[in-house]
Formats: structure tokens, sequence, C-alpha cells
């Protein structure tokens, strides 16, 4: 029996969605709920359709055969065990079943992407604990990582939609395993064109993307900042709640800091040459080290911080990342010039994390310095000059030829604090 | 008595689309619902001591997925129903004999199987993709009103299927809806 109100409640509902109801259409719709008991169980009703109808995107549908009550019920506990399995909700069975045990309200989870290519070491850590080394099936719930700067994956689905994950990156599938998270790196996703957007989800704790068709985008987690740039095609970044935030264009990059706040940017061509400007504060996002204004000029000093790659406290000057314009186009011969202070010298390197000049590759290696400031004098303004070429030999050493771009600088002393300064960076 | 996590963890996941919808009702996104159920079978596992049957779990998971949703839809700045309204609802949903869910949410697939295709695209990327109407509306070409009207259409061809097949389980009509 329908109450005679309920065309308008679903009116009311659908506008109600979308948070596009006047304020007399809200005070309608707050009348009807608060006065009729039909009303609640009306909207109660096209709650639970939304859910379905979300669900029915990518569940089949329950089989709709005749049979006794019994194999009904029956009928129904393996849907529900396969609807679990495909969806969201399986997420939380799979928390209690790794929990306790109760491994049998799972079938095997259908999964809709794979890692198709592994270069270096690759792991999939699904739900329930077990890792997979190498390419294969990435179910609902579980975590892609590629360990070290020269290991890299390529995701796809089956829809042709693929994103490659660059070196020392996590990515996890979560809800409905079309909700790809970016905890940590870089990910490049190629949605091909199409008349209905990818129901693909790509998002970090501070942006999201969603509804993609025909474009290449690039998104960048560190600490606390998330680069999204856009080689081909545009997408509209919305907050990690939602809530639209920038539509960015081919050739521009959004960089979103967890505080909220956030810069659009067009891309500009990687320079030739790089020198570090200590005489302005640090740039937005700069990762770890402090800015010190002394009587011999502006320092970047080492601080210490806790290193996710290696898992342990250290001291370290860390810049901001920086994937989509990069810091400099390094060769073989280009230099670097550092003026630099250690009270004590020890161990201690340069890292410079790079790509290729295509940011829409996923390659990535690292050229490095180590034993940088082994052999310094203490208490001492010094300089140090290397050659790009000269920092190759190391074991995550770009597979790539030049030129090198690198989209992230760490200097690290490791545990021990030298008293690191560092007054000039200069790339030539 | 305290309960068991087992028997925590089967009343939630047996009454999931209840919180879900609940959550839904509220933030207007299925997949961040999807996300506070998880999050409130992660609290209820911390809480299992307290709770004496299942109709108290499920009435703690539903005022636990009122709350989290009202923070999110905040956060969201959507315009939210008043506390009483909501209250009312979630103590009407967590009535057992308030609604028939599984059998609701079973013939709910079977209707949603037979929309035409096109009914079940907005459906699709109104629900699961998360689109407000303006973006379907330009998705689709078609005017913002149409799409209400369109939602507004097979949401009540949905509700009317349910209703026919709850009357006559088992001798379904077959065919294509709107």
């Amino acid at each position: 029996m329908m109450p005679p109100d309920d065309d308008r409640l679903t009116q009311l509902f659908v506008r109600y969605w979308d948070n596009a109801l006047t304020r007399a259409e809200m005070n309608e719709l707050e009348t009807l709920l608060a006065s009729d008991d039909s009303a609640r169980e009306l909207f109660q009703v096209l709650s639970l359709q939304a859910v379905s109808a979300a669900e029915h995107a990518i569940a089949l549908p329950t089989p709709n055969e005749p049979g006794t009550s019994k194999e009904r019920e029956e009928r129904r506990l393996r849907s529900r065990r396969k609807w679990l399995a495909y969806v969201g909700g399986g997420i939380a069975a799979g928390i209690a079943a790794t929990a306790y045990g109760w491994r049998n309200w799972f079938t095997e989870p259908k999964a809709p992407i794979h890692v198709t290519t592994a270069t270096g070491e690759v792991t999939i850590r699904s739900v329930d604990g077990g890792v997979v080394v190498g390419k294969g099936p990435v179910p609902p719930g579980a975590v892609v990582a590629t360990i070290g700067q020269s290991s890299s994956a390529l995701l796809t689905k089956g829809d042709g939609t693929s994103i490659a994950l660059a070196g020392n990156s996590v990515i996890s599938v979560a809800t409905y395993g079309d909700k790809l998270t970016v905890q940590r790196g870089t990910a490049t996703a190629t949605v091909p064109a199409r008349t209905v957007p990818d129901p693909i989800t790509l998002a970090t704790g501070e942006a999201s993307v969603a509804h993609l068709s025909g474009v290449v985008l690039t998104i960048c987690r560190t600490i606390d900042t998330t680069e999204v740039g856009v080689q081909t095609g545009r997408v509209t970044v919305a907050d990690a709640g939602g809530e639209p935030l920038e539509i960015v264009h081919g050739g521009e990059y959004l960089t979103v800091q967890s505080d909220g706040r956030r810069r659009k940017r067009p891309v500009e061509p990687t320079p030739d040459s790089f020198a570090l400007d200590l005489s302005r504060p640090l740039p937005e996002g700069w990762a770890v080290g402090v800015r010190e204004d002394t009587k011999e000029g502006p320092v970047l000093r080492s601080v210490v911080w806790f290193d996710p790659y290696h898992q342990a406290a250290m001291y370290q000057i860390r810049s901001d990342h920086r994937w989509a314009r990069g810091f400099v186009r390094l060769h073989p011969k280009s230099t670097f010039r550092i003026r630099y202070w250690v009270d004590r010298p020890g161990p201690s390197q340069l890292c410079l994390c790079v790509r290729t000049e295509n940011r829409a590759q996923s390659d990535t290696g690292m050229i490095e310095c180590n034993g940088a400031f082994q052999q310094a004098r203490p208490h001492e303004w010094q300089w140090l000059e290397i050659r790009a070429g000269d920092m190759l030999e190391n074991k995550h050493t770009p597979k790539f030829g030049a030129p090198w771009v690198p989209f992230l600088l760490i200097f690290n002393t490791y545990k021990e604090d030298l008293g690191l300064k560092i007054a000039e960076f200069l790339v030539e | 008595m305290s309960l068991s996590r087992d028997i925590v963890v089967k009343t939630l996941l047996r009454n999931r689309l209840r919180v879900m919808s609940v959550a839904t009702a509220i933030v207007r996104d299925v997949h961040a619902a999807d996300d506070i159920f998880q999050q409130v079978v992660l609290s209820a596992l911390e809480s299992c001591e307290s709770f004496h049957d299942s109709g108290h779990v499920l009435a703690w998971a539903l005022r636990a997925a009122k709350h989290r949703s009202l923070d999110l839809a905040q956060r969201r700045r959507l315009l939210s129903l008043p506390d009483e309204i909501l209250d009312q609802m979630t103590s009407e949903w967590s009535d057992p004999t308030s609604m028939v869910w599984s059998d609701q949410a079973e013939a709910l697939q079977r209707c949603l199987g037979r929309l035409a295709a096109h009914s079940r695209n907005v459906l699709r990327l109104r629900y699961a993709d998360g689109m407000s109407a303006n973006a379907i509306a330009s998705e689709l070409k078609r005017s913002v009103d149409a799409v209400y009207q369109t939602l507004s259409r097979v949401h009540r061809a949905l509700r009317q299927c349910v209703e026919r097949e709850l009357q006559h389980q088992g001798q379904l009509t077959g065919g294509e809806l709107t």
C-alpha cells in the first residue's frame, strides 16, 4: 500500500541526495518524515535502494530460481558469501575472518585488478595476511608495494585502465575493489577515453579523483602532501571527504596539503640547472630539515625524523616531492656543488630519487653519493663537488638513460647527528 | 553477560545493509557508508564485553553509524535532517520487525537485474560512481530536471517491483522494468 505522498517524497529524496533542496523543500521533507510513519519507511526503502543499486553495479544479481524455502535459504547464504566477496563489506568480513579464523565466509574474491608487470621487488599483501611476490591478482583490501626506488609495478584492469606504480610506493585497493588509495609514493593512471567514465577512484589522505575518462594523471603522496599532475585530459580533484577542490587540466598540477592548503600551477619545463634559494622560506611541502638564519647567512640544517624506508629515526634533510616539474635535468656531466658544514665527519649520503624525462612513466631510480661527508673537515665551511655520472654505482641505480629528473633530494647522516648544515646547493 | 566476538561480527554482517542504509541516508555516499560500516565493525569488536544481546549490538551499531555519518556530513557541509527525526528513524530501523531486510534486499537485486539498461546506467552513475544529477546530466547530455525525473521514476518502479516480488514470492512475473 503506497501512501499518497510517495512520489513527492521520492522527488525530495533524489534532490536531498545532491544536497540540492531549498530551505523550504528541506522543511517539507522534515515535516513529512516527522509526521508520517510510512514516509520514514519509504525513506528507509529509498536508502536501501541506493545501497543495493551501487552494489548491483559490481555484483551479479541473485539468481531467480524456484525451490523450497530451505533451498532458498541455502542460496541466500551462498549469495551472501559471494556478495561479501565482491563488495566492500568483504573488508569488514575479512577483518573478522582474519581475527577469528572465520575463513569460510569467503569464497575466493574476484580480482578486477592485476599486477601484470613487476620490476624489482613487488609484493601483494592480501587482507588475510598472505603475501604474493611479483605478478598476480589484487583482491579487494590488498596492498601492493614496490620496495626500493628501482622497483616498479603495472596494475591493470580488464577494461584497459592501467596504474603504474613507481619505486618505494604503496597502494591499497579498498572499497569494492575500484577505489585505490596511494599510501605513499607515485602512481600514474592511464584511463582510455570512454562513454561512461571509469568507476575507479584514486585517492590519498588529502585528495581524490574519480569519474576518469581519457586521462593520464600522476598522484604523488609524501608525508602530508599530495600532488596531482595531469598530462592528458582533465580531472576534478576533491578533498579526502569528496568535496570538490579544483579542476586540473592537462599540463597542470595541484598540490594539496593535509591542512587543506592547495595550489594549482602549470607544469613548467624542467630546467637544466638548479640552485636552492635559502634567502626565502623553504618551499611548501618541504619534508624534513629546517632553515635557519645565521651570521654566515641562511642555512638548511638536518633534523631527526623517522625514515619509513629504513624504519629508523635518522638525521636528514628531505625536500618537497616534485614529481610533475622535477628539480633539474641531469646528464652524466651535470655537477653538484654543495657548500656545507659538519661538526664532525661520519657516515652520510646525498641521494636523489630520479624519474625519466617523461613524467607519465613510472620508472624511477636513485643517484647517490655515499660517504658524502665521511672525509669532511669538522667545523669548517667547505664544498662538495661531484658529477651525476659518478653517482650511479648503487643498487637502485636508474635502469634508464639520461636525462634523469630528480623529484626528491635527501641528505642523510643516518642515526648520527653530524651537525650538517647546507649553505648552498647548486646543480649545473 | 557479554557476547562473543563471533556473535557480534555475525550480527553486524547480518545487518550490514541496515547499518549502511542509515549511513547512506545521512552522508549520501555509498562508498563512505561502507567505510563507516567497517569502522563500526572495528569499534564493536573493541566493545564486545559491553553488549548483552544481538539486539543491543544492532541498536548500538545504528547509533554509532548515525554519529559517524553526521560527523562526515558536517565535514562535507551537507544539510542534515534534524536529530530527532534521525533518532526516530534509527530506532525504527533497529526494530527487527520493521522490514524484512534480507527479503527486501534479495527482491531488490532481482528487480535491479530486470531494469532497462539506461535506467541501470543512471543508477550506477548516481550511486556506484557517486555522480551528482548535474554531472549525470552533463554526461548523458540531458537536463538536470530530466535526470531527477528519471531517478524518481526508477526508484518508484523499483519499489513497485519489490512490492510485487514480496507479494508473489517464487512467482516472478519477469519482463523488463522502466
